[in-house]
């Protein structure tokens, strides 16, 4: 599903390049759940950004679903994840003068569903993550292990292929922690591909595979 | 107090764009309504200068109910100053209604354009000028003496010392010397005083002395305890003995006017000066406070728009106990400190509006005013009032906020709780922008309207010459003139269209009890052609037919004024032959309707009019003046343009389009200041949201959907308030004219369209930059 091939990214510090990531080589299936690890800095959240399309590598070639990503304008990557990829961040990152509802409904807006078709769908994952009860009320209302679900249900919503998690759990307890990975558990289980980065090793061990990063290089795999 | 300033220099220095935007806004809105303040203030002040000013009266007169003239009758000064104890002076004198030629040597060219006032010895108790130069001998002006305005010394005498110079005036070359320069003040006065001669008791005596005429102008001075109402009972006393009973059907009234209401309140005829518009004043004021409005707006919203930078050290400040008292100290102390630097830029900038002014309308509003002391002092005064206006709420909104919350980075931040006040300060900025947008339109659509009216006349290509009183051959100047291949026709009349002479008379029908005045056109018979005048039944006059000396023709409002059917053939007075009907022709400014009006066959008039094909203008007058020296050595030909004096007739009314419009478009450049100001506020609060949004999908034109949909709400709400507001008002101004434009539905469409233009074209750019920012970046939690 995703192949990533002598990716690296540098910004330039005084005139020399300074590497966030180098020669990554990676390739994930379909199905996989990856874990992310590594120390702060070493080049995690960069590697997902790329691999989610919000971020451009400065070398090296990306294959997404045989696509190749490195070649494609602005417009089309992003019509690529839209389309395939979901993202849950550590900061939930839901809009605050939005509902619960609309937060979910968002991405099918810019999805162009219909808004018939998109009320069924809301009221499913709703449902699924039992928030019913909750949809009327605003991100601020709601605890964070309750937001990071809203952020999830968001995620899920236009049934990507690929789910992408930065520190997922960063933000909550632990007792909400594991729902949450319970939840990513079950959802791999039902066939979504998951990516996620994070500092526990509990929740790394939830994974199929385990990718450590350091100082922008893949360690060991 | 100190860091205060300290600080606010640094934010000053720390955010350069911010600075300047808001500098220059609070700048341009401080000096621009500056500029019309001191102006309404000026016109609200006319004639407020001289001492007493309200115990300062004119007495005109009316007569066959013509309808009133500022002059009056020459008799009447000694029949007020003995007969009236409420009166302590009057005075009597008269404006020179030619232009008279002063030179400085009989070798030298005359200056022209100057009209003398001829004073008697009691003007100056009524009317205190202070003189700039010499002085005014208590007993008034004696023959050979002369009394200058400064202007006029300045151009007759240069920087000389005028006093005690000799100056030869009128055709006769009359040496006169001057004994005094009147001071010109910031206050202005109906009387336009530039020369200033003894009226000589042989002129005096020269005036009828009949009760029905007004030919000088009477102002009186009450005593401090008098009253007018007493003026009016001894005159009406008075007239009941003058006027014997057999002429009680001339109908003699007299005006008594307050000296502070002529100028915007007296609509009499044989005004000395055009008077003033208070509507169009209080227009331009109430613009003036529109533009602060704006300023002040500006100002707050682009303090607050800047709130999460200053939240923290805010925040900071109060863990350290500052009080809430001292940190809104700060931020007044700082939009203090802030206006008054706008008010150190607004000075230079008031003359460059000034400049600019004048670039764009080729007039000048307040001109070289004398600014006094005081104005600077109010100017002052003002920059404060603006700076404590907008510092209040910046300062109670930035200083709201619990300090942990200030602190934190993305809870709960403040511009949600007080979108609803910003909405409404955009609101009233857009509103504002609405009315002045449509008054503009409307102003400038019904200026467009009187200069694209049919005037019933052609007004362009007609030259009018109107000193020729002393020509000693005109017929050989008129057949000089007329050879020359410019030239197309020509007549000799002795009222042009748009002219300052007014001629009346009195007609009836056979069929009417009474007479009835009507205004008169005293022409010959080639006027009709040199005007571009157009019968519409019947003839011209025709200088070989002897009968025709007593024929009229009619313009159609006469045909109807009069109640004739079959006008043609019909006798007025019992003798005067009705030979033609023309279409209704203006020859008064739009504010007036057509009256009934009928021209008289007059040949040889004292002036000539000369209608010319295009092109080659200034050559033609060139010859004409080489010309007119044969015939008239003493001085040069008065030449003026027809389609100029009505120009002339609407300056008044072009004065308050060009200002509107040009105040329009400074209030459009400070709305979109505003505007850019709280733009930036919404995309900093809401750079998170827009990310986010990116994230899940949206594309760069659902971003600026997504920022401009409650702006472009916002105009609609705008214009919905503003423009019945604005419709009411121009409405109210449009009233004044006779002649005028409907508002056609089209100009509320536009005046939204510009609205519309302005906020998408402002919020469009910045949102596009904030829509092209890589989400990664925004989203960024450390």
């Amino acid at each position: 599903m995703i192949d990533l091939k002598r990716i690296s990214k540098w910004v330039n510090v005084g005139g020399k390049p300074n590497f966030i990531l180098k020669d990554i080589n990676l390739q994930i299936n379909e199905g996989e759940f990856v874990s992310i690890m590594g120390p702060s800095g070493s080049g995690k959240s960069s590697l997902l950004n790329i691999i989610g399309m919000l971020d451009d590598a400065s070398e090296g070639e990306y294959y997404f679903l045989s696509q190749a990503v490195h070649t494609l304008k602005e417009k089309q990557r992003s019509q690529l994840y839209k389309q395939y990829i979901g993202f849950v961040f550590q900061a939930y990152h839901l809009i605050d003068e939005l509902t619960v509802y609309e937060n979910i409904e968002t991405p099918l807006i810019y999805q162009n569903i219909k808004g018939s078709e998109r009320q069924a769908m809301v009221a499913d994952i709703l449902d699924r993550f039992q928030i019913v009860g909750k949809k009327d009320l605003f991100p601020t209302q709601l605890s964070g292990g309750q937001q990071q679900l809203v952020g999830i249900a968001r995620a899920l919503i236009g049934k990507p292929k690929l789910l992408l998690a930065d520190e997922p759990t960063g933000n909550l307890n632990s007792r909400q922690g594991e729902e949450i990975m319970d939840l990513f558990k079950q959802l791999n289980n039902e066939g979504v591909t998951i990516i996620q980065v994070t500092h526990s090793e509990k929740n790394a061990g939830y994974g199929s595979r385990i990718i450590n990063l350091l100082d922008g290089r893949i360690d060991n795999n | 107090m100190k860091t205060y300033i300290k600080i606010a220099l640094r934010n000053l220095r720390k955010y350069p764009v911010f600075s300047l935007i808001n500098l220059g806004g609070l700048s341009v809105g401080i000096a621009a309504s500056f500029i019309l303040l001191v102006y309404s203030e000026r016109e609200l002040s006319t004639d407020s200068g001289f001492r007493d000013a309200d115990r300062i009266a004119r007495i005109g007169t009316d007569f066959f109910n013509m309808g009133g003239f500022a002059a009056s009758q020459p008799m009447l000064r000694d029949v007020l100053q003995f007969a009236c104890k409420d009166i302590a002076s009057a005075t009597t004198f008269d404006k020179a209604y030619e232009d008279i030629p002063v030179r400085l040597s009989t070798d030298e060219r005359a200056y022209t354009g100057i009209h003398p006032y001829y004073v008697d010895t009691a003007f100056f108790k009524v009317f205190s000028y202070s003189t700039a130069a010499g002085a005014i001998p208590a007993k008034g002006l004696a023959p050979g003496e002369v009394v200058l305005s400064e202007s006029n010394a300045r151009r007759f005498f240069n920087h000389q010392d005028p006093i005690g110079k000799t100056l030869l005036i009128g055709k006769e070359n009359t040496p006169c010397k001057v004994i005094a320069v009147l001071k010109e003040n910031f206050e202005r006065s109906h009387l336009d005083a530039q020369l200033l001669l003894p009226m000589t008791t042989a002129r005096l005596a020269g005036y009828p002395t009949v009760w029905p005429s007004s030919s000088v102008y009477n102002y009186i001075k009450l005593k401090p305890a008098g009253s007018l109402a007493g003026v009016k009972t001894t005159l009406d006393r008075l007239l009941k003995k003058v006027v014997p009973a057999s002429e009680s059907y001339m109908n003699i009234k007299f005006i008594i006017q307050p000296l502070r209401d002529i100028y915007f309140h007296s609509d009499l005829k044989m005004e000395l000066t055009p008077g003033g518009n208070l509507t169009q004043v209080k227009l331009l004021s109430a613009i003036g406070l529109f533009l602060i409005l704006l300023a002040i707006i500006n100002y707050v919203n682009l303090v607050t728009a800047r709130s999460s930078t200053r939240n923290k050290e805010i925040g900071v400040k109060k863990t350290f106990g500052a009080s809430r008292r001292q940190l809104a100290g700060q931020i007044i102390m700082e939009s203090l400190f802030f206006s008054l630097l706008a008010m150190l830029l607004s000075i230079g900038l008031i003359r460059v509006i000034g400049l600019l002014y004048h670039f764009a309308t080729g007039a000048s509003l307040t001109g070289a005013l004398p600014l006094m002391i005081k104005h600077y002092g109010w100017l002052l005064l003002f920059s404060l009032a603006v700076g404590l206006l907008a510092g209040l709420y910046p300062a109670f909104y930035l200083t709201a906020l619990k300090p942990i919350l200030s602190l934190r980075p993305y809870t709960n931040k403040p511009g949600n709780t007080n979108l609803k006040i910003r909405n409404i300060l955009v609101l009233v900025q857009f509103s504002i922008a609405a009315a002045l947008v449509f008054a503009s339109f409307v102003v400038h659509s019904q200026l467009q309207y009187i200069n694209g009216k049919d005037k019933g006349l052609r007004t362009e290509g007609v030259l009018l010459i109107d000193n020729l009183n002393g020509l000693h051959n005109p017929e050989a100047f008129r057949r000089l003139v007329e050879q020359q291949s410019q030239v197309v026709s020509t007549s000799f009349c002795n009222r042009a269209p748009a002219g300052k002479s007014i001629a009346m008379a009195t007609f009836r029908t056979a069929a009417m009890k009474e007479n009835m005045t009507l205004q008169i056109f005293p022409v010959d018979d080639e006027y009709l052609t040199t005007m571009g005048i157009r019968l519409s039944g019947g003839r011209n006059f025709d200088r070989r037919l002897i009968t025709d000396t007593n024929a009229l023709i009619l313009n159609e409002s006469a045909v109807a004024a009069l109640g004739l059917f079959n006008p043609i053939g019909t006798t007025l007075n019992g003798s005067q032959r009705i030979i033609g009907v023309v279409k209704d022709f203006n020859y008064m400014s739009f504010r007036e309707k057509i009256a009934p009006t009928i021209l008289r066959y007059t040949p040889g008039g004292n002036t000539l009019a000369v209608r010319i094909r295009g092109g080659h203008t200034a050559a033609f007058i060139e010859w004409l003046q080489t010309a007119g020296k044969k015939f008239m050595p003493e001085e040069p030909l008065a030449v003026s343009f027809l389609d100029d004096n009505f120009r002339q007739l609407a300056a008044k009314d072009k004065l308050l389009g060009d200002a509107v419009s040009f105040f329009t478009v400074l209030a459009i450049i400070l709305s979109m200041l505003g505007l850019t100001g709280l733009t930036l506020f919404t995309i900093e609060r809401r750079t998170r949201e827009i990310g986010i949004r990116k994230v899940l999908g949206a594309t760069i034109p659902d971003i600026l959907t997504l920022v401009s949909k409650d702006f472009v709400r916002l105009t609609f709400l705008a214009s919905g308030i503003a423009l019945p507001l604005s419709w009411w008002l121009v409405h109210r101004w449009l009233e004044n004219f006779a002649y005028r434009v409907s508002i056609s539905v089209w100009i509320f469409f536009f005046t939204e369209s510009v609205l519309l233009l302005i906020a998408l074209s402002v919020i469009g750019v910045l949102t596009l930059k904030a829509a092209m920012v890589n989400p990664v970046r925004s989203l960024r939690t450390e």
